[in-house]
């Protein structure tokens, strides 16, 4: 097979990769470059194709659906932090349209091989991957790497490669959650780097793919290289400001210290926003025993990940990276575990074993409200669950991931569980997703955010913190909804354009002028001269169209719902005592806002407006 | 009759955003402070050199505070700074 000769145009390689994983064809295509303009890439463009061509009443989990590896026209330019892409598909654990971004090496690895996306139909008879060598593409046998962790199948692909070009083949992968169907696995980069949320890792596995290994040596055409340069000097400049030094020394623990002042850490479930012993699981904790050292993504200026391992004084035994933020929220002030130690075990094993921590965390936090509540007994569990027990559920995330006894139902996620055991209300999420590592009782427009995220509890599509809590540019009351609806529609908006760029959006939340740094840096990429009118309107697009890729399916503002401890439970003690979130008041103001209905569909008129068809 | 305390002591956390402004290390985040009978939440910036005006969020005991509030023995701070994003 011949690759396809291609003219390539600036900061795209020009083809799209499609693997049949029923019949085993391997297609080439060009990158259909007008749709590349409408949805930016990645993010963007993956929910486009998908939404052109996917039957989206299919089941997330069928050969029918479609999984898409996909970059962006800026990814791997050596930009400010442009080491990030997209897997985009049906989620099986909300059923509506995700895309789950992750960083590492691997979207470099596959995009300088000269492939913008590959495409994934169908389902393999019996485990393959797809090995991937600049034009060669082959599906190959990878029944000898099932069942192996993330990090074992990273490790044993690189020794099956020439070993001048081992270090510069890539993996992305699932470990045994994903072949398990465990419905919030995600897929590792490099071993390490989840694409974590929405199940993302179950698809991958429905597909019998393990994993895809690539390497890649072209290079990427830029219209104005010396604007990269530019670029750089921006990387520089974050890493001076204040934001940005202390990000970098800390990374994102550093957040256990600034939520949980303002009430905003969610503990227990979510029943308060402030954990006593939080200093225990912080980043202090981390530095005195675990952080080994900084790591970052490709063409990276933070370098907010952290490599760790656990002390030998310790009862768990391991090495990774991480816990981030989150992971401390999900299995520490979440489920009232206190040790940092107990928290890195944990998050290794979901990184191991290829398993979203937030969604796991939210998982396990439900079930030990069941069990508190006498709603689940210790016979069906096999064991007792209570509050603050790490060993409980490190054997519960183990058995999740291996799908053994109770933990085949501890894989269908917390929304599950939650309904199964007659007390829906216990499931901290929104559309079958796990919130993240923000009280929405706390900050308000984060539970707006929440409810009105395409793929539910997910804070990456906008985060509000730098407002709410941060004040940058300025100061918000993250109490009181007003002006909430509109921070949240900017956020989302100016997010989707970001991500589709192939870009990660902490520098973006870094900037106080992020859209246009990086509508400048996108011109300069790829010889354009854009307005921010024009780059806004185009995440406005992208988010619209993931909008109606779930109205089709039947999703409207019932769906944009928060649970009621949320909504009528008072904020317990502390800063926002008293406080819920004003869901349904902030709900109408953001539809008018957007152009939605009263019942969140976006108007003929509006879709019109935005060229979506 | 109890005689008034001759210093009181306060936990004092600050935002990792404030590192410069730590007398130990960035490393540690949790400092116990003494200061004289009555003195307020000002004073204790003062005592790590922290502008005022940089005093974006104050927490004492869990609760909103302004640099007027003065502390009490035993009272726990948190000082979140209005950061400079760039």
């Amino acid at each position: 097979m011949s690759p396809l000769i291609n003219t390539r145009v600036y900061g795209w390689m020009g083809t799209i990769l499609r693997v049949n994983l029923t019949t085993g064809e391997i297609k080439r295509e060009a990158t259909d470059l007008e749709k590349a303009r409408m949805y930016v890439g990645s993010r963007g463009l993956g929910t486009k194709i998908l939404y052109d061509e996917l039957d989206i009443h299919c089941d997330p989990l069928s050969p029918e659906n479609m999984l898409i590896f996909i970059n962006g026209p800026l990814s791997m330019t050596l930009g400010l932090s442009s080491g990030r892409s997209d897997v985009v598909t049906k989620s099986p654990l909300t059923g509506t349209i995700c895309s789950s971004n992750a960083g590492g090496y691997f979207p470099a690895a596959f995009k300088t091989a000269g492939y913008d996306a590959i495409i994934f139909t169908g389902r393999a008879e019996k485990p393959v991957y797809l090995f991937i060598n600049d034009d060669t593409a082959v599906l190959k046998d990878a029944t000898a790497y099932w069942g192996m962790s993330t990090v074992e199948t990273d490790h044993a692909l690189k020794q099956t490669v020439n070993p001048k070009q081992r270090s510069e083949t890539k993996t992305s992968c699932i470990g045994p959650a994903g072949e398990n169907l465990v419905l919030f696995a995600g897929i590792a980069n490099d071993g390490h780097r989840l694409a974590a949320r929405s199940g993302v890792g179950a698809v991958m596995g429905s597909k019998n793919l393990k994993a895809i290994v690539a390497r890649g040596t072209k290079g990427i055409k830029i219209a104005e290289p010396e604007e990269i340069l530019r670029s750089n000097i921006m990387a520089d400049h974050i890493k001076t400001t204040e934001l940005g030094v202390v990000f970098e020394e800390f990374g994102t623990p550093l957040f256990v210290d600034v939520l949980g002042a303002v009430n905003a850490m969610p503990t227990q479930n979510f029943r308060a926003g402030f954990y006593e012993d939080g200093d225990l699981i912080g980043g202090a904790a981390m530095y005195d025993r675990t952080i080994v050292r900084k790591k970052g993504c490709v063409a990276c200026a933070l370098n907010c990940a952290r490599n760790t391992r656990l002390p030998s004084d310790s009862k768990y035994k391991g090495h990774g990276d991480g816990p981030e933020y989150e992971s401390l929220y999900a299995f520490g002030s979440n489920l009232l575990v206190n040790s940092i130690d107990a928290v890195t075990k944990m998050n290794y094993i979901c990184n191991e074993m290829g398993m979203d921590s937030i969604d796991a965390g939210v998982t396990l936090s439900a079930l030990m409200e069941l069990y508190e509540m006498g709603l689940i007994s210790q016979a069906e569990i096999g064991f007792s669950l209570e509050w603050g027990d790490a060993d409980a559920c490190i054997r519960l995330l183990e058995m999740a991931a291996h799908a053994e006894g109770f933990g085949k139902e501890v894989g269908r996620g917390g929304r599950y569980l939650a309904e199964k055991y007659g007390a829906p209300q216990v499931f901290m999420g929104s559309k079958g997703q796990g919130f993240s590592a923000y009280h929405p009782r706390a900050m308000v427009g984060q539970g707006l955010l929440f409810a009105t995220s395409p793929e539910g509890g997910n804070h990456t599509t906008g985060n509000t913190i730098q407002r709410e809590i941060n004040g940058i540019p300025e100061p918000m009351d993250p109490l009181s909804p007003v002006g909430k609806p509109a921070l949240v529609k900017k956020n989302q908006d100016e997010t989707a354009f970001i991500e589709s760029l192939g870009l990660c959006v902490f520098p973006y939340m870094f900037l106080e002028n992020g859209l246009e740094v990086f509508t400048d840096f996108y011109n300069a990429v790829i010889g354009e001269k854009y307005s921010m009118v024009e780059t806004y309107r185009m995440g406005e697009r992208v988010f619209n169209l993931e909008r109606m890729f779930n109205v089709r399916l039947g999703f409207s503002r019932k769906d944009d719902s928060l649970p009621p401890r949320l909504t009528d439970e008072p904020h317990p003690e502390g800063i926002g005592e008293g406080n819920v979130v004003p869901l349904q008041i902030m709900l109408d103001e953001y539809y008018a806002l957007r152009g939605w209905t009263a019942d969140g569909i976006p108007t003929p008129e509006k879709l019109r407006e935005l060229g979506i068809e | 009759m109890t005689e008034s305390p001759v210093v009181i002591t306060v936990t004092v956390r600050l935002s990792g955003l404030l590192r410069n402004a730590y007398k130990t290390s960035p490393k540690v985040r949790l400092e116990q402070v003494e200061l004289a009978p009555g003195a307020t939440v000002a004073a204790l910036l003062d005592y790590y050199g922290i502008a005022h005006e940089r005093a974006h969020i104050l927490v004492v005991n869990r609760y909103h505070a302004t640099l007027e509030t003065i502390l009490q023995d035993n009272d726990d701070v948190r000082v979140l700074p209005l950061v400079a994003g760039g």
